[in-house]
Parts: C-alpha cells; sequence; structure tokens
C-alpha cells in the first residue's frame, strides 16, 4: 500500500469533507464525490453492486446509511474497505418512525451487506493532473432504503463438508453476464446472499483458504431465489472420515457443488474413454491398479489377487462391484456421493482383508430437485429417478438391462463354433432417504443384482457351461450427530448372494452365503487446527463390525474328478479403536483392530475359531498449504476360506489367518490451481498365505495358476513380498481434466518354504494410464450445448506365466499333460487407445446427450491371456476384444 | 471368471487339429494281456508315427512312481526294466517294436492290498520315442545297459522324467506312459482288450477336400465303456460321433496331396485297448 500514500495525502480530506454518497436504492446512482485537487480526478463509481437487504431490518421497514472508507486501486477496483461509521438510522427510511434506533444487531448486518456491496464496485479511477491512474482512498455513504431494496436473488449455504459446521468468513463469488463480478462472504451460519443480481447464467464460486475450490454454474430467471449449499472439502488433509493414510477419492456428480480442483467429479469420469460413465471403473485406471486381463472385473490392487481386495457400500461388504468382464458397477454412480479408493495402509474401520479395498459411499444429502434419465447405449438401457417428497424425504430407483448378449453372442459362437448366451445382466436399485428435524440420516438401500453366462451345446440345446452370480442386499443406516460433535452411525446390511456353475453333463457348483453385517461406530473428527504449530486436537473412532453368515457350498463336477460340499455358520465379531492427535500441522493416528473368527459346520464336525489382532498406525505432516507427507505401517488380517478349514471339505484346522505387513509413504502436492501430484511408494509383506489344493475350484477366483499345480494340503506355508511407486499427475480446469497415472511395481510369491520365489501371476512392473478429457461449449446461443473429446492410452506389462516347452500322452486316457519351462516369461505388453466424442444439447426442461466411443481405436491385437491347444503342442494366445465403436444417448430432466 | 470359460470351451464337430501327427508321437502301446503279473515279463507292442521319416530311438522303462523314484530299481535289474531300440535308418522303420518288461514280484504285496491311495494300485511303464540323437537319456540307458549298472542321473530321470522333458523339444520328442492295473488272485478271469475294426471298405485313395466317414465296430466284454481317439499324418480327423450308435469318425482329407496313415485307438474301462491303421492318400 506504499503507493497509495501520496494519493491519501493529498487527495483524501478528513472525514467530514467527505459527505458520502447516496445508496443504490435511492433515486441518485451512488457516486463520490469529485473533489478537484488542481486537475486531479477522485475516483468516480461506473458500476455499482446491491447489498442483500438485512431481513430483520427489511421486515421492520428499517433504512440505515453507512459511511465507508474504500482503497481504490489505479485499475478502479476496490482493493479494500471498512466501515468508517457504523449503519445509523436514514431519515430517508420508509420507517414510521424515521427516530428509530438501530440494534446492535441490525447495526452489525448493514455494516456488513455495505461493505460486501462495495467491495464489488468499479470506479473509473483516480488520475493526476497529468491523467495517471493512481490508487486512490475515499469516503463513500451507502444508504438503505427499505422499500426499494434489490430483489434477493442467490443464498449460498457454505458448510464444511456435507454434516459439518457452517463455515463463516468465506468468500463467495459470482460472476455474470457482460464480466459483471460481486463478491460476498459467509455469516456466522455460513450464508452469503446476493442482491439485485441480473437475469442471466451464473458462475458462483466458493473459494478460502485451506478449503477447495467449489463452483457451480446456475442460470437465474425473474421468479425465485436460488438456493445452493456448498458442501466444502478441505484442501490439504482435513477433518475427514479417512486417517490420512493412502486415499484417492472420486467425488460423484450427486454430491450437489463439488466441482472441485483435486478430485474427479462425476461429470468428468463420465466422459472419460473407457469407464463408460461408471464412477467405479475410474479407479481401474487409477495407481496401484494393476490392469485386469480382459477387462474383466476385477480390481487387482498392488499385486494382489482381487480375492485379497474388497468392495463396501458405506463400509459394509459388498459380493461384487462389478457386473461380468466389468462393463458397469452394481450401483449406479447417481446415488453415490464418492468412490473412496484405499490402495493400503487404511484405518481399522476395515478389516479382513490381505490388501486394498473400494468403498462406494452413497450421498447423504437429499436432492435439491427431482430429476432422473434415461440413456440407451449399445451394451445396455437404463433409468434412474430421484424424488423429493416434502423437505426431508426423498425416494430414488434405478434400473439396468443388459442386451449385450444379443451382440456378443455371435461373435463368440463364431469364434469358438459353440453356442452362447452371454453375458447378460441386470441390477436394480431402490432407496429411501429421510432427514429428520435434528437433520439425523435415516437411509434404506436395497441392491440387487444378477449376471449370467451360458454356452449352449447345439446338438442337445443345453447348457454346456454356465455361470450365474447374483446378490440382492438390503442395507440400512441411521447416522445421527451429536451436541457434541459426535456422529454415531448404525448401519446393517443383510441378503443372500450365489455365484453358481454348470458344466455338462452333470456338473453342478455353487457358493450360496447368507450374510447379516453389522455395525455400530462412534466419530469424532479431530478439531481443524488450521496451521498453528502449538495447536492440539483430539479426535476418536471406534466401534463394532459384526458379521453372521451361513455359507453353504458345493462342488460336484465329476470330470474335475473331485467334489466337496458344506454347510457352514460363520461368527465374526470385531471391535476396533483408532484416535486421531492433531497437534499443529501433524496428524498422528494410531489404531487397533482385533477380529474373532468362528465356523461351526452344520454337520458337527469341528469348528474353527481364530483371533486377528491388527495395530496401524498412520501419521501425516502438513508441510504447507498445498503439500503433506504421509506415512503409514500396519497389520492387516485376513482369515481363510470356510472350507479350507473345514475336515470334511478337505479343510486343514490347524490353518490360522494370513496377514499382511503394510508399509508405504506418500507425498500431495498442489501446484497453482490447476496442477495436483500424488507419490507414494509402498512395500508390503505377505505371510502366513494359505496354500494346497490348487484344484480345479482355484477358478472361482479367478484364473487359474500357471504351471504346475500344488496340490498338497492347505497350509499356511506361502509368503510373498510386492513393492512398488505410484504416480498421480493431475490438470485439472474448469473444462479439461488431464491425468497421468503410473505404477512401477514388483511382487512374487513363495508357494513354499522349499519352492524357489516367483513372480506373482498378476505381477505388471509397469502399467500407464494417461487421460484426457476437454469440453467445448457450442457459440449457438440460442440452445446450449457441448462438445466434448477424450482420449485415454494405457500401457501395461505383461503378465507371467510359464512358457509350454513340452507334454506327454497319458496312453490310459488319451489325454495330454503340459511340461512348462522352469523360467517364467510374460505375455507381450499391452497397448490401447480408446477415444470418445460427446454432444450434448439443451432445452428448456431437458438434456439430451449421445456419445461415440471407440474402443481400441488402432484396433490392436494384444494378448491377454495364454490359452493352449487341446494336445498342448502350441501356446495360444487370447487376445483381447478388437476395435469396438459404442454409441449411446442419454436424456436427463 | 470368463477368460477361465473360454479357456474351458470345446470344439465343434469339423477336422480337429489335434488328432493331425506332424512329427514323432507315440500312438499306442499295447500289451497282450492288460494286467500287469508281479513276477512275469510282459510284452508291450509300441506304435510310434513317424510322418517325416527321420527315423526314431526308443527307451522303455517300468516304473510304478512313488515320490519321484521308481520301485523297479530295488527289485530288478537294468536290462529287465529297460529296453533300448536303436535308431534304424531313415524310411525303415516299422512303427511297431516289441519290448519285454518285467513286472517286479515285489508289486504282488500292492495288489488288492488297501493302500489308502486314490487309486488302484498299478504297474507303471514310460516310453520315450526320439529323433536319433535328440534324447541324452536313451544314449546314457545305452550306455548303463552295456555297463549293467544305472548312474543316479539316469535313475533320476527315469523316476520323473516330466521334470526334464523341458530339456528337449517337443518337436521330435514324445513321452508317454501306460498305467497296467495290477493281477489279483481272486480268480476273476483278467480283462482282454478289444477288438478294433471298420466297417466296410472305405476308400482311403481320394481328391483334396474329399471327407470320409469310417464307421468302427468293436468287441469287448465292456463295449459300452469303449472310447475311441483318431490321429493320422495326412489331412485331420473329426471328434467321434455316434450315428444310429455306430460310433463314426470322418477323416477330412484336407487340401494338401500325399500320402500317409489313418489310425484309430479304443480304450476300454480297464486297461484293454486296441489300435486300427490304415494307409491313406490324397491326390
Amino acid at each position: 500500500m506504499a503507493g497509495i500514500l501520496p494519493l491519501i495525502l493529498s487527495l483524501a480530506g478528513p472525514s467530514s469533507a467527505a459527505p458520502g454518497a447516496d445508496a443504490p436504492g435511492d433515486d441518485a446512482p451512488p457516486t463520490t464525490l469529485p473533489e478537484p485537487v488542481g486537475e486531479a480526478t477522485l475516483p468516480v463509481l461506473v458500476r455499482d453492486a446491491a447489498a442483500p437487504y438485512p431481513p430483520d431490518a427489511l421486515a421492520l421497514g428499517l433504512g440505515a446509511d453507512v459511511l465507508l472508507v474504500l482503497d481504490v486501486d489505479a485499475d478502479g477496483t476496490v482493493l479494500a474497505a471498512a466501515v468508517a461509521s457504523s449503519a445509523v438510522a436514514s431519515s430517508s427510511a420508509s420507517s414510521s418512525d424515521p427516530e428509530q434506533t438501530l440494534s446492535p444487531e441490525l447495526v452489525a448486518a448493514f455494516d456488513a451487506a455495505a461493505l460486501q456491496a462495495a467491495r464489488s464496485f468499479q470506479f473509473e479511477p483516480a488520475r493526476t493532473a497529468s491523467g495517471e491512474a493512481v490508487p486512490a482512498r475515499i469516503q463513500y455513504r451507502y444508504r438503505f432504503v427499505a422499500d426499494r431494496a434489490p430483489p434477493l436473488r442467490i443464498v449460498a449455504v457454505v458448510t464444511a463438508g456435507a454434516d459439518g459446521p457452517p463455515l463463516s468468513d468465506v468468500d463467495v463469488v459470482a460472476a455474470g453476464p457482460d464480466g459483471v463480478r460481486q463478491l460476498a462472504t459467509t455469516d456466522a451460519d455460513g450464508v452469503a446472499r446476493f442482491a439485485g443480481l441480473a437475469d442471466g447464467d451464473w458462475d458462483i464460486a466458493v473459494q478460502a483458504l485451506g478449503l477447495q475450490t467449489a463452483t457451480r454454474s446456475i442460470s437465474l430467471s425473474p421468479d425465485g431465489v436460488v438456493e445452493l449449499t456448498f458442501p466444502m472439502v478441505a484442501d490439504a488433509p482435513p477433518p475427514t472420515d479417512d486417517v490420512p493414510g493412502e486415499v484417492i477419492t472420486i467425488t460423484a456428480e450427486a454430491l450437489p457443488p463439488q466441482v472441485t480442483e483435486r478430485v474427479l467429479t462425476m461429470d468428468q469420469v463420465r466422459y472419460l474413454p473407457g469407464t463408460g460413465g461408471d464412477v467405479v471403473k475410474a479407479v481401474q485406471n487409477l495407481p496401484g491398479v494393476n490392469r485386469a486381463p480382459l477387462g474383466v472385473a476385477q480390481i487387482l490392487i498392488r499385486g494382489t489377487a482381487p480375492e485379497d481386495s474388497k468392495t463396501y457400500i458405506d463400509g459394509m461388504a459388498l459380493p461384487i462391484v462389478f457386473h461380468f468382464a466389468g462393463l458397469n458397477t452394481v450401483v449406479n454412480s447417481d446415488s453415490l456421493e464418492e468412490v473412496a479408493f484405499l490402495p493400503g495402509s487404511y484405518g481399522v474401520r476395515y478389516g479382513r482383508t490381505l490388501a486394498g479395498l473400494v468403498d462406494l459411499r452413497t450421498t447423504p444429502s437429499l436432492p435439491q430437485e427431482s430429476g432422473g434419465y434415461v440413456s440407451v447405449d449399445l451394451f445396455q438401457a437404463t433409468a434412474f429417478h430421484e424424488q423429493r417428497i416434502g423437505d426431508r424425504t426423498a425416494v430414488s430407483m434405478s434400473a439396468r438391462r443388459s442386451y449385450v448378449d444379443t451382440i456378443l453372442t455371435p461373435v463368440l459362437t463364431e469364434l469358438t463354433g459353440s453356442t452362447f448366451q452371454a453375458p447378460r445382466y441386470y441390477d436394480v436399485n431402490a432407496r429411501v432417504l429421510h432427514r429428520s428435524a435434528n437433520d439425523d440420516v435415516w437411509d434404506a438401500f436395497l441392491v440387487g443384482s444378477s449376471d449370467a453366462f451360458r454356452v449352449i451345446d447345439p446338438d442337445t440345446d443345453e447348457v454346456s457351461i454356465g455361470l450365474t452370480t447374483r446378490f440382492i442386499k438390503l442395507r440400512l443406516l441411521h447416522r445421527h450427530v451429536d451436541d457434541d460433535g459426535w456422529r454415531h452411525e448404525s448401519a446393517a446390511i443383510f441378503g443372500i448372494e450365489e455365484e453358481a456353475f454348470q458344466i455338462a453333463p452333470d456338473g453342478d457348483a455353487f457358493e450360496r452365503p447368507l450374510d447379516l453385517g453389522l455395525r455400530h461406530e462412534l466419530y469424532k473428527a479431530a478439531p481443524d487446527t488450521g496451521f498453528g504449530d502449538g495447536a492440539f486436537g483430539l479426535g476418536l473412532r471406534t466401534g463394532v463390525d459384526v458379521v453372521a453368515s451361513r455359507y453353504r457350498f458345493q462342488y460336484e463336477v465329476p470330470s474335475f474328478d473331485t467334489s466337496e460340499s458344506g454347510d457352514i455358520g460363520i461368527l465374526a465379531p470385531a471391535a476396533y479403536v483408532e484416535p486421531t492427535v492433531r497437534i499443529g500441522r501433524f496428524d498422528l493416528v494410531p489404531g487397533l483392530r482385533a477380529d474373532l473368527w468362528s465356523t461351526a459346520p452344520a454337520d458337527d464336525s469341528a469348528g474353527w475359531t481364530n483371533l486377528a489382532v491388527d495395530p496401524r498406525f498412520n501419521a501425516a505432516w502438513r508441510f504447507s498449504r498445498k503439500g503433506r507427507l504421509k506415512l503409514g505401517v500396519g497389520k492387516y488380517s485376513q482369515f481363510p476360506d470356510p472350507r479350507e478349514v473345514t475336515v470334511t471339505s478337505d479343510g486343514n484346522p490347524d490353518l490360522t489367518h494370513e496377514y499382511a505387513l503394510q508399509t508405504g509413504i506418500g507425498w500431495e502436492q498442489r501446484f497453482g490451481e490447476d496442477w495436483s501430484l500424488e507419490l507414494n511408494r509402498y512395500y508390503n509383506w505377505l505371510e502366513r498365505l494359505v496354500v494346497g489344493n490348487e484344484d480345479a475350484f482355484r477358478f472361482f477366483s479367478g484364473p487359474p495358476p500357471g504351471g504346475e499345480l500344488d496340490t498338497g494340503d492347505y497350509e499356511n506355508d506361502g509368503t510373498g513380498r510386492s513393492a512398488g511407486i505410484e504416480l498421480l499427475l493431475k490438470w485439472q480446469t474448469e473444462r479439461t481434466v488431464v491425468f497421468l497415472s503410473n505404477t512401477i511395481s514388483h511382487s512374487v510369491r513363495q508357494k513354499r518354504p522349499d519352492q524357489p520365489e516367483r513372480l506373482f501371476e498378476y505381477d505388471q512392473p509397469i502399467v500407464l494410464n494417461l487421460l484426457a478429457s476437454h469440453e467445448v461449449p457450442t457459440p449457438n446461443r440460442k440452445r446450449k450445448g457441448s462438445w466434448r473429446f477424450g482420449g485415454r492410452f494405457r500401457f501395461g506389462s505383461g503378465n507371467p506365466y510359464d512358457p509350454l516347452v513340452n507334454r506327454w500322452f497319458d496312453l490310459e486316457t488319451g489325454e495330454w499333460s503340459p511340461v512348462f519351462s522352469a523360467e517364467q516369461a510374460r505375455t507381450p505388453p499391452f497397448y490401447q487407445l480408446d477415444l470418445r466424442v460427446d454432444r450434448s444439447w439443451e432445452f428448456r426442461r431437458w438434456t439430451l446427450s449421445s456419445y461415440l466411443d471407440l474402443q481400441n481405436a488402432t484396433n490392436r491385437s494384444n494378448t491377454e491371456v495364454i490359452g493352449y491347444s487341446d494336445d498342448y503342442r502350441t501356446e495360444e494366445p487370447i487376445t483381447g476384444l478388437p476395435l469396438v465403436p459404442a454409441f449411446g444417448f442419454k436424456g436427463e430432466w | 471368471m470368463l477368460p477361465v470359460l473360454l479357456l474351458l470351451l470345446g470344439c465343434d464337430g469339423g477336422p480337429s487339429d489335434v488328432t493331425v501327427i506332424r512329427d514323432v508321437q507315440i500312438v499306442h502301446a499295447g500289451v497282450d494281456v492288460p494286467v500287469a503279473v508281479p513276477g512275469l515279463s510282459q510284452r508291450y507292442t509300441l506304435t510310434v508315427a513317424d510322418p517325416t521319416g527321420g527315423g526314431v530311438e526308443l527307451l522303455a522303462w517300468a516304473c510304478t512312481g512313488f515320490d519321484g523314484e521308481c520301485a523297479e530299481a530295488a527289485f530288478v535289474a537294468p536290462a529287465e526294466r529297460m529296453v533300448v531300440v536303436d535308431a534304424v535308418d531313415q524310411g525303415d522303420f516299422s512303427e511297431d517294436a516289441d519290448l519285454d518288461l518285467t513286472v517286479p514280484a515285489e508289486l504282488a504285496l500292492l495288489a488288492g492290498a488297501d493302500t489308502g491311495l486314490p487309486f488302484d494300485p498299478f504297474a507303471g511303464v514310460w516310453f520315450l520315442a526320439c529323433e536319433p540323437g535328440l534324447c541324452p537319456w536313451i544314449r546314457q540307458a545305452r550306455d548303463a545297459l552295456a555297463a549293467g549298472a544305472i548312474d543316479a542321473e539316469l535313475e533320476a530321470f527315469l523316476g520323473d522324467p516330466t521334470a526334464a522333458l523341458d530339456q528337449v523339444p517337443a518337436d521330435g520328442s514324445s513321452l508317454a506312459q501306460r498305467r497296467l492295473p495290477l493281477a489279483t488272485d481272486d480268480g476273476a478271469e483278467p480283462n482282454a482288450n478289444p477288438e478294433l475294426r471298420v466297417a466296410g471298405d472305405p476308400v482311403l485313395a481320394v481328391q483334396t477336400g474329399a471327407e470320409v466317414p469310417l464307421t468302427f465296430e468293436w468287441i469287448d466284454e465292456e463295449p459300452g465303456s469303449i472310447e475311441l481317439q483318431a490321429f493320422t499324418t495326412v489331412g485331420a480327423m473329426g471328434p467321434p460321433t455316434a450315428v444310429f450308435d455306430d460310433p463314426e469318425i470322418t477323416w477330412f482329407a484336407g487340401e494338401e496331396a500325399g500320402a500317409g496313415r489313418l489310425y484309430v485307438v479304443a480304450r476300454d474301462a480297464s486297461g484293454g485297448s486296441a489300435l486300427w491303421r490304415a494307409d491313406a492318400s490324397v491326390e
């Protein structure tokens, strides 16, 4: 401000010499009083801004004058504003009592409103005698006249997260037609108001230090007031539900104005090639996730097997997350607030798994308004609708039915000579969400899903091979935040699931768990201590997590020459506690989780009980407002499959739980407004892995192991190591998103102590994804719309496999057996380019969009899996899909 | 799961690539009585296809394997448990070789005993056919027979030949095994080999592209358990199908002219087997 001083001295007289100005609501436009000093001129107001009239004063018809001091820069903007003389009742007010004095609350309200308006003023700057524009300090009198109060147009409510407290003193900027820009600041209730805005399109942005910028575009019409809510997300780490471990969160569109700069929004994920508009599929592009062969529905996290990771909905286990071939998630993305991908070092809320997890988190917010859509594409048709019922309740329903079988069936039939019905799926979601008067969340969510795949014998017209996966789950949730800030969460999930396999002539295998999951959790976030080095805060998470299950299975496949069956009861209670200690810029999160797992076979054979105690520790250091370092170490236990410990199914009751010792360090950094970087290094030890009985039934959890099968008894003999470096570089602006995801990793296993260490079957040393999407608004002013162009390039190392080197012939059976090399090899590297173009048209009451998605645009033939000729004479690579042009339409209302 | 299903899928009724013999391949090992009698010698007639005419050398050895070792090693002299047939001149190999191997008398302890194993006791025999000089173990076996003793390296190979098979290329080598059930003294009549013949008098000298259906007949004590398996060195064979209960296999002559041989092996469920073969030509 040093440069302003000469003009203050030379242009501004004592305050009494500057009588102030008329208010915008008065007849005369507000102007400064030019006070010539020589040839110089004072600033002249060229664009005013209306102050939102204090509601209480308006109700009473009170007017007021506020005298302000404004620092006007050389470009005419207001650098600073202060109250020179607080509000006094205006003599021109329309009140019946012009001499009425204002209450302190009204004085403060008028002062704040005047300041808000003044900060958006635009002046013709002060000029020296030579005409040079210079800064100036002036006095300005703002006059409020009740019967000329500008109409209130926008009310923005800013809170810390969806359920958090209101945020005061946060700037909210409204940018409107012709470059108009107005500024408001939230009050103690987190509310910012804009008045007198012109009709047209406005962009509303919320900005504050330590918070991610949130924006939303609206269109103002003559009728009504637009209400917006902005649940803000902390910029650098935060008081969130997640410990400062390694969490990558993708925020769904359903959370109202969550167009942020650090998270991928549903709007942007939807248009990324390869995601099919599915927010969960975006996870497969993130670092730490290996590429699943043939694009199947598996999430391979940090060099572990798919069965070592889990998926959840609001922290409750979900049997599957994707339909066959990974085409879509079983939960409609529009029901989700966010998708959290936790590749490792997560907190004690989650357990019973060795590796990472994906948690689908439903939105706790009621929709702003009722709406829905119908979409139709090459593979499936989807309908979604959500309806507000009164002020506190909303219901939503969605249904999806694939018809990909009608497209793939002839292709596969031609390919193999067999007749297919494959694959087809459908799912339904239904939800009732209620927020009571005390803002409790009552939530019932039903998820049902069914997938089927069949190969039909053309001679007999009967099923040669069939696979069915289906489940139906009801999730109930109640969440209450008490006056002391404790969040009480009770949740239950209940339902039946089935995975069934048929193979002619009489093979029949199935797994049918009937599960009940219960959780009660008490949670209080550590208070935000900002960046004060001496600040201290304490938070706590503690809860119980119980699973009760009846697990029935049968494997009767004569051609596999073995059979198993069982009916086993399972009771698995767990308890956990996790304090958060926040000291200045440091977050320390120690945690402890204890899991008990007990089985009771229905045939009265011996049960099995095992206890796992998992200590974990995470820490983070916020070294700046845009960066933090983090580390995590912990034990993650996983219990054997029930049949592996049951004697009647060749199990070994002497087994104990497997566990992983996970360690990781990471760096998160933002650069400017658009760039962010995440870099993680992890090293995991896997101990006491269950090995043995690699019989034909292993395929239930993924591709069969390569090379020689370990057909010995089940033992905790296996060990493994997995290490890697993960990079996520993201550039995101309002219309463009680009991210580069790279994982460099190494994963090995040793089945038995006397066997050599070998590359894990999912080991992929390099996985690289480059995604970009850019939106171009159409110039047509009559009908809004846009084009969006996107591309995804993927590179991945090939998977290890055991090369076929010879074979031998069984003269008794006429069958060949393979002889594999002792040295592992890799399938060729994977490259693929996907391209996508979207076009949208906005109509008065609805929006139409369409897309064309070219998957494998270069038609590259990528080897995905190594197969073999029936006589094991040759390797026969199975390649991925050729160029697939997919297109679809979506109508939203 | 989906890729596994794709891997599991079978083939249709057309010519099957797995029936085509491209180089040295053991097709059949017949034995007079398909039961191993402890203490007696057993004669195997080994049929080896050699479509390239490069010649073949053979090694056959009795090996009832336990943990990578042959039980015969402790009881039978090398000359009685191992036979080597030297390479013959190109084109002169008759395809059949008669091999005499002794079943150790000690295996009688296993016959009829409850071993706790998930299979019935048997006497195993391995056969290795290779292009001359390709497989080092045949030379080692020849030396061992000359010396009257088997060294550790060769013994390890004999005990678990599949483990060493990555040392030789698949083209030019063929390893096969038979496992004959041990004879018991329960007085039951031992199983006999089936008899297999082709119905009618099919014409096997054809033009390119021809398809010749072959209908087979057999005689066996367990006729319902018979399974057929076909091979050929010219064209390709289709999978066995049933036409009015008569098993039929189609020979697809293919688009290349040449001469070769068709083989069809019949097996019953008790170790009995029979071979039908015939010369064929395509012009």
